[in-house]
């Protein structure tokens, strides 16, 4: 009998978690086992995603669900997915060993909570078809919804309602989208809402533009793309911050939708939309950096930063060309690795960073902030600087003009981030932090590496979550179809 | 002289038992003096068994035409039963009802008129039921006997009274076009009708539907619905919102698609429109309410409206919404009976507080009844959902489906408002037992959700009146 391997790595986060939260032991020990788990799912999740371009291309489950609609469990994973699933482990053990720093704000429940989303997370990213993918998407949203309803903080009602009630309008109208799909598809294939039927109605005349735009509703609010991102900061700021760690990760999913959405519509669905979309994307890079060079605290930086990378991953999504897709893959991978990385800073360092400026005097402490906050603003040789180069070059392919404003974008993310490490390193002396101690720096040792690998060798990856996406032929194709003048 | 054959006997046998208990019921009264729990349990029994009865009847009309066994009656004749059957099980829970025998016996009554509304293939027979379960769960309303549960009651009487005399106007006048009362007769015959005969079957189309529109408290025929459901006992309420509407929800489907399928591109626009409405009125009328049992009727409304879509998409997916719609909310209402039991009347969202922490299973059954009424994924309400979306992009209702889409995102804020309400920190109050019978529906009723949530099944109907 073959292992289900791609289902055991979708519910092992939600089952171990929950276990564990059952099992009569004290909550230190319940962390270090889920930091274990995760840690061997991340290991394992890398294998599988370096066999993805050999032994294990087709590494597939498939079940009938709902037979009436053609519905199937179908899980398969490709470099783009595996990717991704890395980082999502990753940035799940990541979580509970970051709890460890926060004494308030614990609760029994918080880590089952944590790993269903996960569960939510991994399922999204594996699944290959449109209602499976539909119900993985909204567990995590609301596993998220509940844990911060249980432990957020003072304003986490008005919070955790807005993030649902933005959430459920753009996945309310995928799934009418979904349902279009269905209809489109039902007389034609027998699996009408697997993803290999989806470019057929995506193509469909008069529709399929409209279909296109119900599952970009979704993607958009979940990125979020700028007028639209008004759910994000409240509920980050009442997330508990451990938490953000592995739920930040959910934004990168917006853009893994994207991608996929991408992949399968190129280029007659959303081609008008193209341009439209990268000016929107560019003034929500630009209004996001202005944003985060005006904050305060560290978190609120991360969070208008983390706002402003996903505009520029759109912008890179969006340009159609091969580098800039490259580009926006990349993105959504070094910013999964950063976003755990710098929430678990954020986490050490704790809320009240406006009257701290002693980091600066710790030994280690130091050199980890500043690596993050250096991955972060896009440093030659560390893994942003790669991504935002490839977005930028692909987006002046397509747009000069724009490409060049983008460019002054990143000087403003260089500032802001530049300006938060001498705040928190060299600033005033309210509170010197205590040292990072030896079990963190050692669990945030693998995200750094990992910024280093992504940094120094992006082909490497690179090769990878291209050859799912491998858009240059299709691009080409119909970019000679387009020049040909034919329809 | 009536003679009456076998298969008459089989079709009226559920409805015969049924309403020949709701006499021993009244007649036994008297004999006992302290406690009627037994009989309460007897009735819930006489759900079960009535349910088997419709369960081996055959399929095929009766007594000459007038009454109809097909899969939609059975179908909804079983979500009758059931439902009425559970709100037995929480009549037995309510202070002040249980040492009466009026509620068992008024509920069974209805459930009478619900499976004869099923059953019925002719308008007089459609129109006798109709009225059965009316004046059942008017009387219900008001059992209670405090000012605003008679206050709903007669809300909801002088209100019913005047729709119903619209929809007895309305089938004069499709029997004055068409010269008979027979669903299937109409149907054949409506198809032939010229003009002057076609305008006067929309006018009586239109006015039957006025009456239907009433009792699924579509908008603007449902202004003595929040009223009704807050004021009447939380029991009532439940029959009220769910077993009328699944009643109506039967005779709608039969109607539209037997009598007058010629008639479709007329009573989409009307039907549909109205469902608009519902969805717009409910949802936003639910937003600021306090009180649970208020924002179950103005949800109640809003889904009166998904309803009245399915059914024009098509009747496989209204029979699935329905058993959706009894089940979730037939568990809200029995969330609100347990919070009930604590001896405060009207629970509102503050009294939510706390529930996390002193009755985590009760909050978490309540949780997973308000995802389900907002639908998501992984439960029936979900499925429910899916299923109307795809009828009507396969009708071609784009512009609906897109409607319906972006008013369930309201739903969303007042359903997790709940859910967000039973967070909230409390005071320690002391704790609460919930009886076992309670527990025994809620465990059924979020199973029952998260089965059909997980594997649905869109029952095959076929409509056809012969």
């Amino acid at each position: 009998m073959r292992i289900p391997v791609l289902t055991l790595l979708v519910v092992t986060p939600a089952v171990t978690s929950l276990v564990v939260t059952l099992l009569p032991i004290d909550m230190r020990t319940a962390r270090r086992i889920l930091l274990a788990v995760n840690l061997i799912l991340f290991a394992i999740s890398a294998s599988l995603f370096i066999g993805t371009l050999g032994p294990w291309s087709q590494l597939t489950e498939d079940a009938l669900w709902i037979p009436q609609l053609g519905v199937y469990y179908a899980l398969s994973i490709d470099g783009l997915s595996g990717a991704l699933l890395v980082a999502l482990f990753l940035a799940m053990g990541l979580s509970a060993a970051a709890a460890e720093l926060v004494q308030e704000n614990q609760g029994k429940w918080s880590s089952a909570l944590q790993g269903i989303m996960t569960t939510g997370m991994a399922g999204v990213l594996l699944a290959r078809d449109l209602l499976l993918f539909f119900l993985f998407w909204e567990t995590m949203v609301v596993a998220l919804f509940v844990l911060v309803l249980a432990y957020g903080g003072e304003g986490r009602q008005r919070a955790a309602i807005q993030f649902l009630v933005y959430t459920a309008a753009g996945s309310l109208l995928m799934l009418a989208a979904i349902a279009g799909v269905y209809v489109l598809n039902s007389g034609l294939y027998a699996r009408p809402l697997c993803f290999e039927a989806l470019p057929n109605a995506l193509r469909s005349g008069a529709v399929g533009p409209w279909i296109a735009v119900g599952f970009l509703a979704a993607f958009a609010v979940k990125m979020p793309l700028v007028p639209l991102h008004a759910w994000l900061p409240d509920l980050y700021r009442q997330t508990p911050t451990y938490a953000l760690v592995v739920a930040a990760f959910m934004a990168k999913l917006g853009g893994y939708g994207f991608l996929r959405l991408i992949e399968s519509t190129y280029p007659s669905a959303i081609e008008w939309l193209a341009l439209p979309l990268g000016i929107v994307a560019l003034a929500g890079f630009l209004y996001a950096s202005l944003v985060a060079l005006g904050q305060q605290r560290f978190i609120d930086v991360l969070i208008y930063a983390s706002i402003a990378h996903m505009n520029l991953f759109l912008l890179g999504a969006v340009a159609f060309t091969k580098t800039g897709f490259d580009g926006a893959a990349l993105q959504l991978l070094n910013q999964g690795v950063l976003a755990a990385l710098t929430f678990y800073m954020a986490t050490w360092l704790g809320q009240r960073v406006e009257d701290m400026g002693g980091v600066g005097r710790l030994a280690w402490g130091r050199i980890y902030l500043l690596v993050a906050i250096l991955a972060s603003l896009g440093l030659p040789g560390l893994n942003g600087f790669a991504s935002e180069l490839l977005i930028i070059v692909g987006t002046i392919e397509r747009w000069p003009v724009l490409g060049i404003l983008v460019l002054l974008g990143t000087v403003l993310g260089a500032c802001y981030f530049i300006l938060t490490y001498r705040r928190l390193a060299h600033g005033d002396l309210g509170r010197v932090p205590e040292e990072l101690p030896a079990f963190h720096r050692t669990a945030l040792a693998i995200p750094l590496i990992l910024c280093l690998l992504l940094g120094l060798a992006p082909s490497l990856i690179l090769q990878f979550i291209s050859a799912p996406a491998d858009l240059s032929g299709m691009l080409d194709l119909h970019r000679l179809i387009a020049m040909g003048g034919m329809p | 002289m009536i003679t009456f054959s076998w298969q008459d006997l089989v079709a009226a046998s559920p409805l015969a038992l049924m309403a020949l208990a709701v006499v021993l019921f009244l007649l036994l009264d008297p004999f006992l003096r302290r406690s009627k729990t037994a009989l309460y349990w007897a009735g819930a029994a006489l759900h079960a068994v009535a349910l088997a009865l419709v369960a081996i009847q055959g399929t095929g009309t009766a007594f000459s035409g007038a009454a109809i066994s097909d899969n939609l009656y059975k179908i909804f004749a079983w979500l009758v039963l059931l439902a009425n059957g559970i709100v037995l099980v929480m009549w037995l829970h309510d202070e002040d009802t249980r040492r009466s025998i009026e509620p068992l016996a008024l509920t069974t009554l209805a459930s009478v008129g619900a499976v004869a509304l099923a059953l019925a293939n002719e308008l007089m027979v459609f129109l006798v039921a109709f009225e059965v379960i009316a004046l059942a769960l008017y009387t219900l309303a008001g059992a209670t006997q405090t000012e605003r549960s008679t206050e709903a009651s007669i809300k909801y009487f002088l209100l019913g009274a005047f729709t119903f005399s619209f929809m007895a106007l309305g089938s004069a006048y499709i029997f004055g076009a068409t010269g008979t009362t027979n669903f299937a007769a109409i149907g054949e015959r409506v198809r032939l009708l010229t003009e002057p005969g076609r305008t006067l079957v929309n006018i009586g189309v239109g006015l039957v539907l006025v009456g239907v529109a009433f009792e699924l408290m579509l908008v603007p025929f449902h202004l003595w619905g929040p009223d009704v459901v807050h004021g009447g006992a939380t029991p009532a309420s439940a029959a009220i919102a769910v077993t009328a509407k699944l009643a109506a929800l039967a005779l709608l489907s039969r109607f539209l698609w037997t009598v007058v399928p010629v008639l479709e591109p007329q009573w989409t626009v009307g039907v549909g429109g109205l469902a608009v409405i519902s969805l717009l009125v409910g949802n936003v009328g639910a937003l600021r309410q306090e009180s649970l049992k208020r924002i179950l009727a103005y949800s109640s409304i809003s889904h009166g409206g998904f309803l009245a879509l399915a059914v024009i998409s098509n009747v496989s997916a209204a029979a699935f919404y329905a058993a959706a719609y009894a089940i979730m909310n037939l568990g809200a209402f029995a969330t609100i009976v347990a919070l009930e039991s604590r001896g405060r009347e009207d629970p509102s969202l503050d009294d939510l507080a706390g529930l996390t922490t002193h009755h985590p299973w009760l909050a978490a059954v309540l949780g997973l009844f308000a995802a389900s009424l907002a639908g998501v994924p992984l439960t029936a309400g979900f499925m429910a959902k899916v299923g109307l979306f795809l009828g009507l992009w396969q009708k071609g209702y784009v512009a609906l489906a897109v409607v319906a889409a972006l008013a369930s995102v309201i739903g969303f804020y007042y359903y997790f408002r709940i859910v967000a309400a039973t967070f909230n920190p409390s005071k320690p109050g002391k704790l609460w037992r919930l009886p076992i019978s309670l527990w025994v529906i809620l465990a059924l009723l979020a199973v029952g959700v998260l089965v059909l949530g997980l594997f649905p099944i869109y029952p095959a109907v076929a409509l056809t009146a012969r």
